[in-house]
Parts: structure tokens; sequence; C-alpha cells
């Protein structure tokens, strides 16, 4: 499973529809794990080199499970500073926040800000899926501080405690939807770490952006349980059948015999 | 400069590049060939976007098979029939079938309690209530073994797929009759077997139309059923037929699932129990599970 940090990574730079690239942090992080070699899934490659490392490493090629967390950037460094001190707004979702007096924006504005944001995230999970990793997962945005002071330090703009959770929640809401659609599951453990209010519990506070490592093992453990209850997802056919050629004598890596139905 | 030249054409018939910083005004191929290489055997990136891949599993399972096998293996005419239709029914000893019936436990429902990251399976919770399951004993085992590897089903294997087979896993499966609607194997779905890998239901009671048949959908859709004996074997292609096993509304219908897997030509023939799980992720490498209801209990400690 792979787990790395790209620095600074948010959903809006994550794919660049228009030279259908992604970032490139994105795809030498894939490369140093050794996930992907010259514009390709490696675990589905038909590359003699391919081959022969797979052989030598002994291991299986299967789809690796990959989890990505992205969004609190945009929402921290885009979102957060719209609203400041001076607005609130009204989202159509189920969520605990009050409503506070201030200025109400409308929620059509705010869903299109977090829509914008969000779809270079999309459509570059969507290529993913395409290039083979079939299973990819997302964490969403982590609930946000408690502490008035610090979130106002660290993002440089004072928020009520209310209104960035609520944004960060619909984030949340939007982004589950987006990437449930392309069968991307989401690893959401915000019932674990918030109060029936939907405020961060105290016990996982740790800087005032990340959560605590107990938080990180609730995420994993998670993932894990998701993933071995959907273990047909871990098929290669592409090795099957290069398994199969070579029990019916063929070499591994040739095209398909004419005689082959 | 000319010099420059040659050594690089010197270099290049074996496959090297010389791979310097450009230098201003220098000489151009040469500069050519810095910007066009990576660690002097790969082109240099041109974009950071991926290839699509597929990874899907195929229409037909045996792709592969040898033609000459069906005209004159010992199997033949059967060999012909499973090319013809894509399931096809073998005897086996009943007496045995019988013996496997009265002595196997089965034991179990149908969780996956093999659940391994290196193999395809079911869900770890059970998806049914009316299916119970079990693990073949060695005794079993070892005769599954000997029935693939007899010269006529060794004859058979090599015609419909083109290769020797192993066992790449077999469990008992018991099917409680029931009034409802069939789910997961009662169900009609194709099973989405890599390629290679066929299926088989070896029947350890009479089955009639009301005991739970095996019924598949043809080319023209068309449902046919097929009841059986016990000790038929039935082999099947489960990607070109969608399939099911009908649900039993009277008798308990009792039966050995079987993966049959190819066997690359050097190693030996094997009968792997993984449980609930299908068949390996990946054929090259990987583990034999075991049962991990116990390690599930005690709670995983990451």
């Amino acid at each position: 499973m792979l787990l790395a940090t790209v620095s600074g990574l948010t959903t809006h730079d994550f794919f660049n529809r228009k030279t259908q690239e992604f970032l490139p942090s994105i795809i030498e992080c894939l490369e140093y794990e050794q996930l992907v070699r010259d514009g390709m899934a490696t675990h589905l490659s038909k590359d003699e080199i391919d081959f022969a490392i797979a052989k030598t490493s002994g291991l299986p090629m299967i789809p690796p499970l990959i989890l990505f967390t992205a969004g609190d950037i945009d929402v921290r460094g885009v979102l957060l500073p719209k609203l400041a001190d001076q607005y609130d707004f009204v989202p159509p979702f189920d969520l605990p926040y009050p409503v506070l007096d201030r200025q109400i924006i409308p929620w059509d504005v705010i869903a299109e800000i977090i829509e914008q944001r969000l779809a270079p995230f999309v459509e570059g999970l969507k290529q993913l899926r395409t290039a083979g990793f079939n299973r990819i997962y997302v964490q969403p945005v982590v609930p946000p501080t408690t502490d008035d002071n610090r979130s106002t330090q660290i993002n440089g703009v004072s928020c009520p405690l209310s209104v960035r959770s609520k944004l960060v929640a619909s984030f949340n809401c939007l982004l589950a939807d987006k990437v449930s659609a392309l069968d991307v599951p989401v690893i959401d453990i915000w019932p674990q770490l918030t109060s029936a209010d939907g405020y961060l519990l105290n016990e996982y506070e740790l800087d005032g952006v990340h959560l605590r490592p107990s938080a990180a093992k609730m995420h994993l453990e998670q993932l894990l349980e998701h993933a071995i209850n959907r273990a047909w997802e871990s098929v290669n056919h592409v090795r099957h059948e290069m398994f199969y050629r070579m029990a019916c004598g063929l070499a591994p890596l040739e095209t398909r015999p004419a005689n082959a139905s | 400069m000319k010099l420059k030249r040659v050594i690089s054409k010197l270099l290049d018939r074996f496959g090297y590049v010389i791979v310097r910083t450009p230098v201003k005004g220098g000489d151009q191929s040469v500069a050519q060939a810095d910007s066009s290489t990576v660690r002097g055997d790969r082109p240099a990136r041109k974009s950071y976007s991926l290839r699509a891949a597929k990874n899907e599993p195929p229409r037909r399972c045996n792709l592969f098979a040898d033609q000459r096998e069906q005209q004159t293996g010992l199997a033949a005419q059967k060999v012909a029939e499973f090319h013809r239709k894509g399931v096809v029914v073998l005897p086996t000893d009943s007496g045995r079938a019988l013996y496997w019936r009265q002595t196997e436990k089965f034991d179990r429902d149908v969780g996956n309690r093999h659940s391994s990251w290196d193999w395809a399976g079911n869900s770890v919770e059970p998806y049914s209530s009316v299916l119970r399951t079990g693990i073949p004993s060695e005794e079993l085992k070892a005769e599954l073994l000997s029935l693939i590897t007899s010269p006529y089903h060794e004859s058979f294997f090599k015609g419909v797929l083109g290769c020797s087979v192993s066992i790449g896993n077999c469990r008992l499966v018991q099917s409680l009759p029931h009034a409802t609607a069939g789910i997961g194997p009662q169900s009609w779905h194709e099973d989405g077997c890599p390629p290679g890998i066929i299926r088989g239901v070896l029947y350890l009671t009479d089955v009639r139309e009301t005991d739970g048949p095996f019924q598949y959908k043809d080319d023209d859709a068309t449902i046919h059923t097929v009841t059986g004996k016990t000790g038929d074997l039935l082999v099947f292609d489960a990607m070109r037929l969608p399939h099911r096993a009908m649900p039993p509304t009277s008798g308990t219908r009792m039966a050995i699932d079987l993966v049959f897997m190819p066997r690359l030509p050097e190693s030996q023939s094997e009968v792997i129990v993984a449980g609930m799980n299908h068949w390996p992720a990946d054929p090259f490498a990987f583990s034999i599970p075991t049962d991990k209801s116990q390690f599930r209990r005690d709670g995983f400690t990451l």
C-alpha cells in the first residue's frame, strides 16, 4: 500500500485537464514507488523489463492500494478567507452546525467554488482508474481545530468554529458525491473523530492542522477492512494471461496466436 | 567534431549514448542525445500523463486451447463438446462421491476466513445463510489430485485449455432448500475468471430440478438446466456462460466447487485449499491463504 506525502498538494493542482497531465510530483511519487514506469502502471505492463523485475522481486503484481488525501489546503487557502468572520452559509446537507448572525452567502456560490477546486482532482482519479489503478481511496479533509486562536494564527484569518467546520464538512460531502460516482471509496472516520455537535474531539488535536497518530491508525484500519472485503479487485488478468501462455508452452509476452479463439 | 560523431555512432551501435550537459555552441547531435535521454537508455519524459490499460476478464477463458488435442486425445469427444457448448459433464466414481458426502464436514458459513491480500475472494462476512461450506480433508485432496492427473483428465484439460491444470481452489458447498430468490452463486452471474481458469462442480448428491441444479445461458440466451447424478463432474467456462446454481426448493445439494487453473510445464500438479477465495491475484507469486478466523476474533493490531 502506498502512503507517501506530496507537499502542498491541492485538489485543484492534482491534474491538468488541458494537458491531460498530472502534477509532476504525483507521477514522480508513483515512479519512485515503482508503480508507474514510462507512463504505464507497472503491474499491468507487458514490457519485458517489468516482467523481469516482477520475476526478480517474487512479489505479487497486483493493483496497489493508494490513499489520496487532498483538499485541506483548498479549504483553508481559498474558501475560508472568503468567509472569514463576516459570512455564513446554509448547505443542503444534514449537518449539526448552527447558522450565525452573519451575512449569508448563497449555497450555489460556495458549491461552485468547491466544485471548481474538486474538478481536477476528480478527473485525475478517473485517469488513474483508467490506467489500471482500480484500488484507490480518498480520505476526506479532517475536522478543523476547535482552537480559535490557533486557527487564526495558522490561517491568517479569523473564522468561527461552526463556520469553518461546516465548510470542511460541506467540502467533504461534495467530494464524496464526486468520487463515489467513480467507484472510488471514501475512508470517512468523521463520526469517530467528532463530538455529537460535529466538532473535533480534543483527544485528536495535534498541531491545529494534522491529527494525532491514533487517527491515522483509524483511517488505515478502515481502509484495510474495506479493501480485504473487496479482494476480487486485486486480480491481475494481464499476469494471468501471461501465466496461461507459459503453461501452454508459449512465450509470456507474445501477442495472441492466429488460431486462438 | 568528426571524431566525436564517429564515437557517438559506435556507441550508439552498442546501445550507449553520450550523456553530458549541453555546451553552448557545442555539438548539436550530442546535445540532442542529452535532451532525449535519461539515464542513458530511456527516452526523456515527454509528459506526466498515464496510458490507459485494461485489466478485465476475457470473454472466454480457454484462449490458447490446443486444437489438435480435440481430434486425437483420449477425451476427444468431451473436449469437442466443451468447445462447442462451453460446458461438459464428466462421470466420476459415484461410490467415492457418496463416501465424500458421508465423511466430509460442511461445518462453516460462507464468510471468507482465508481472506488474503494476494487472492481474489469473497467478503469476510458471510453473504448467505442458506449456503454452507467446508474444508476438504487431506484424503479428498489426494483423490482429487489423482483425478486431474489421470491420463483421461490430463488429456481432457489439455484439449480444453491447451495445458495441464492444478486445482487452484476446492471447497465443499452445501445448498439448503429455501423459497427465497437466489443470491451470490444462486443468481445469474459470470465469475470474472482470469484467462486460463475454468470452473468445476462435482456433485455429491443426485441433483434433480428441485435440488438446485446448475443452469446456464447459451449464446442465444436459451436457459439450459444440467441435472446430474452423484459423482458427475461439471466443467464449464464461467465467463462464456452466464450461469447460476438454481436455488434448491426440496432437497439439499452437496458438491465440491473446483477452480481449475493452468499449470506451468515444469511444475507439479497440486490441489490448493483457499476457503472462500477464488484464485490467486497474480498466479506467478502467491501464498497459500490460512484460516484467519482466530486472528480476526482476537483483533488486528497494526
